[in-house]
């Protein structure tokens, strides 16, 4: 058995990839490795937790070092429908509306454009409980293209957002 | 198949069955597979990717606690960092990314590598 997965649904690029089933079943987040690996992310005290031009440089920065397009974990466990392991990041980053890539979306519009109603809530919950109003405001955030997630959400008929 | 010289037998282990991960899937296309079996943590395997990302990757959780604590911490706080500026482990993405997608690494690098990586 073969399953077709578009990622032109949530990705603007077109890429169409095959697993199958028992591929396709393999595919979950890894919850308790990731864990094991944030207990490791701030062990050095001699790092500043924020840099020079006043970024943090914790784990979830999408821009450290590295040099892909700014995609958090938070947006690949989004793009892949991990609800369980999106909860756990959401817990343990300070923005979880970081913007990716030439289009600047965030994991909301990323879950908008799914119609993942469950990792749209987890990531509202979130962002209320954080407390801050340009976080709970979703209308304010606009991505490259000048979409927020009500749009994207919108052009999906996905209409509990 | 173990010639390392770590005298922890769960690392013996785990290492080896990394190994075995390495070479049943090809992983190694670039690096020798004898610095790794030297107890090299700082090898590459294809794309660049260290071992804590191909454990990662496979949600091997007693590797990755056994790499996590065997190594120098602050090794592994530059690589979960990427702050190491001689290390490129798949075009900057860390252990937590690896582990966040969940799935192997051969689908990480499919989905989300050159010329793919522009998606968002």
């Amino acid at each position: 058995m073969v399953i077709y997965l578009d990622f032109t649904k949530f990705f603007p690029s077109q890429i169409e990839i095959n697993f199958d089933f028992t591929t396709f079943l393999y595919y979950s987040g890894h919850l308790q490795v990731i864990k094991a690996l944030i207990s490791k992310c701030d062990a050095d005290p001699e790092v500043p937790a924020i840099d020079t031009s006043g970024d943090d440089v914790d784990f979830m920065n999408p821009y450290s070092y590295g040099d892909h397009t700014g995609e958090t974990p938070l947006h690949l466990a989004t793009a892949m429908g991990h609800t369980e392991v999106v909860k756990f990041l959401a817990s343990k980053c300070n923005n979880p509306m970081s913007q990716a890539g030439d289009l600047q979306v965030t994991p909301l519009h990323v879950a908008s454009q799914k119609g993942d109603i469950e990792i749209v809530k987890v990531l509202k919950r979130h962002m209320y409980l954080m407390r801050h109003m340009y976080l709970i405001d979703e209308s304010i955030w606009h991505d490259g293209t000048g979409e927020t997630p009500i749009h994207v959400a919108t052009r999906g008929t996905f209409c509990l957002l | 198949m173990w010639i390392g010289r770590s005298a922890n037998d769960d690392f013996k282990k785990h290492w080896t069955k990394l190994v075995e991960i390495v070479e049943k899937k090809k992983l190694y296309e670039n690096i020798s597979l004898y610095l790794m079996k030297m107890d090299c943590p700082d090898y590459r395997l294809c794309w660049c990717a260290l071992p804590l990302h191909v454990a990662s990757s496979e949600g091997d959780l007693a590797l990755v606690r056994i790499i996590l604590n065997h190594f120098d911490e602050k090794f592994i706080y530059n690589i979960m960092n990427e702050y190491d500026e001689h290390h490129d482990p798949i075009n900057g993405y860390t252990p937590l990314h690896m582990a966040a997608f969940g799935g192997n690494i051969f689908g990480f690098h499919e989905i989300f590598s050159l010329p793919n990586r522009n998606k968002f």
